[in-house]
């Protein structure tokens, strides 16, 4: 029997003895053992923190987790190979969320900001870069930015297209409403379409205006109800609207 | 939370983190649009980065957020976990003490994240997260107080990835058990192909973790109703529900939903008591 099958064997016994029983906790020992010898499980190299203790934990939270696991994967008809990459995986999101806790009651931070930027950056360390004071300031602009009347990026096309809306998509979506409020159901004859409540207008008061307006404003100054437009909006508009900009996104620059 | 948990996990945004925030920044229409998405950016590059030393598999390519039409209309910073679902990553600046929620990010989430960006914007602090389960899908601020810590963010994704088969095999369950002359079965079945499980979850646990059991079974059909709507096209809800625009779904469909609805949270909340047990 190979590695990944006895590995698979293990978990199943896990899986169908009692907690506390003799064979259950023989198979809780061969687990952790196996644990031990996968080159794929991940360690902690970091000095500041003690590692075997880590592991330590990560091996009894896996083991107090492992119902859980259970719940994911159909261990039967799984191939072996895959249940090992799975546990594999587990176990390694066990271990850092164990290190993680290491670094936090020790006060410490994993990520050290005097790091070298990557490998194949040298030296310099990110601080080096950093070159964005002051940016969150209002008041402050990145000198890096084009101004306004220079861009000419996929931001403004679509903002340019949304104001123009040349195919008429926007404009053509719009919500009825009833005339006769107090009448239940949503008969024909007691609705009336809206085209002046349309995505367009929506969309340029929501996305395009600084600041947007709430959607409650919108509906009192256009008189509809709040109700009418919200699920308008949320069932049709958004969607339309979220259209358009995700196929924009894939669109050439003009 | 109280003095003891004051640790935050700071992420270094160091070269690459700016140039990409700037790239995406200078897609934008206006300079304050550009701010935005640039904060953004860094908000999600932190969060990426942490859940990739963590482990947890992102998917940038997917999310809104790195889609150039999307965030040049929408004020979005998610990230896709492949598997378990989006987060959204909510840039927080100094003396900040709220999270804002723009309307357009509130939808099919798992959860949301403060993060906070100090002026110097050297690094990225993750302030917590909370569920997206536990607030109310119209609610537009989050306080920070009511962040949980990082720390335990792990956990919950080991928690979603449990309940994604639980719910499949809920939901498969019900298609299998359907007869081909039930036609209200056959549309509700319709309902659940239509809408994305993340969505089912989600809306069953909020209703899980906030209204009173003797409320389930009405509010959960609710839910699932406006999760199918919620998810298709006019034109497919139409389909499904054979009501135009904002119409009533059948009342016999949404009887079967609320049952359905009622069913699934009790086995919920077995799923949790046998997980706390």
């Amino acid at each position: 029997m190979d590695t990944d099958e006895k590995l698979r064997e293990i978990l199943i016994t896990l899986r169908g003895t009692h907690a506390g029983s003799p064979q259950h906790q023989q198979a809780q020992n061969q687990l952790i053992k196996f644990l031990t010898q996968f080159p794929d499980v991940k360690k902690n190299p970091d000095t500041r923190i003690d590692c075997e203790a880590v592991m330590q934990e990560a091996y009894l939270g896996l083991l107090k987790t492992i119902k859980g696991f259970f719940l994911t994967i159909d261990l039967d008809n799984t191939p072996a190979p895959e249940v090992r990459v799975r546990l594999i995986k587990r176990f390694n999101r066990i271990v850092k969320n164990k290190e993680f806790d290491e670094y936090r009651k020790q006060g410490k931070q994993p990520f050290s900001l005097d790091n070298p930027l990557s490998e194949d950056e040298g030296n310099d360390t990110y601080l080096d870069f950093v070159t964005y004071e002051g940016f969150i300031d209002e008041n402050s602009q990145p000198s890096n930015l084009p101004p306004d009347d220079f861009v000419q990026s996929i931001g403004s096309n679509l903002w340019q297209y949304i104001n123009a809306d040349p195919e008429g998509k926007l404009q053509n979506c719009y919500p009825k409403e009833k005339i006769d409020k107090e009448c239940q159901g949503n008969q024909p004859e007691n609705m009336r379409p809206r085209p002046d409540v349309n995505c367009q207008v929506i969309a340029q008061r929501l996305h395009l205006k600084e600041p947007p307006d709430k959607l409650s404003k919108i509906a009192e100054d256009l008189g509809i109800s709040d109700q009418t437009l919200y699920s308008h909006w949320k069932r049709s508009g958004l969607p339309l609207l979220r259209q358009i900009a995700r196929n924009f996104g894939y669109q050439p620059e003009a | 939370m109280n003095n003891t948990e004051q640790y935050f996990l700071e992420i270094p945004l160091n070269q690459n983190a700016h140039q990409c925030a700037l790239k995406f920044a200078q897609e934008q229409a206006t300079k304050h649009k550009g701010k935005q998405v640039y904060l953004n950016t860094l908000a999600v590059y932190a969060v990426n980065y942490f859940l990739e030393w963590a482990e947890w598999e992102t998917n940038l390519d997917q999310s809104d957020s790195w889609n150039p039409g999307l965030r040049a209309l929408f004020n979005v910073a998610d990230l896709v976990i492949p598997d378990i679902g989006k987060l959204e990553c909510r840039a927080v600046t100094e003396g900040e003490t709220v999270i804002y929620l723009p309307p357009e990010v509130r939808e099919e989430k798992i959860a949301y994240i403060g993060v906070l960006l100090p002026e110097k914007l050297d690094k990225a602090k993750l302030l917590g997260f909370i569920p997206a389960a536990e607030i109310d899908e119209e609610i537009s601020e989050i306080t920070l107080e009511s962040l949980q810590p990082i720390e335990q963010l792990s956990d919950y994704f080991f928690l979603l990835e449990e309940r994604t088969p639980f719910f499949q095999r809920l939901i498969k369950e019900y298609l299998d058990s359907c007869e081909e002359d039930d036609k209200v079965m056959l549309k509700v079945a319709e309902i659940l192909r239509e809408t994305p499980l993340d969505k089912i979850v989600t809306k069953l646990e909020s209703i899980y973790h906030n209204v009173p059991q003797d409320d389930w079974r009405i509010e959960g059909g609710k839910a699932l109703a406006k999760s199918s709507s919620g998810g298709m096209t006019s034109q497919n809800r139409d389909k499904v529900l054979g009501s135009p625009l904002g119409g009533n779904i059948d009342s016999d469909v949404e009887a079967e939903l609320s049952l359905l609805a009622e069913e699934w949270l009790e086995k919920l909340a077995d799923f949790f008591r046998r997980d706390n047990g």
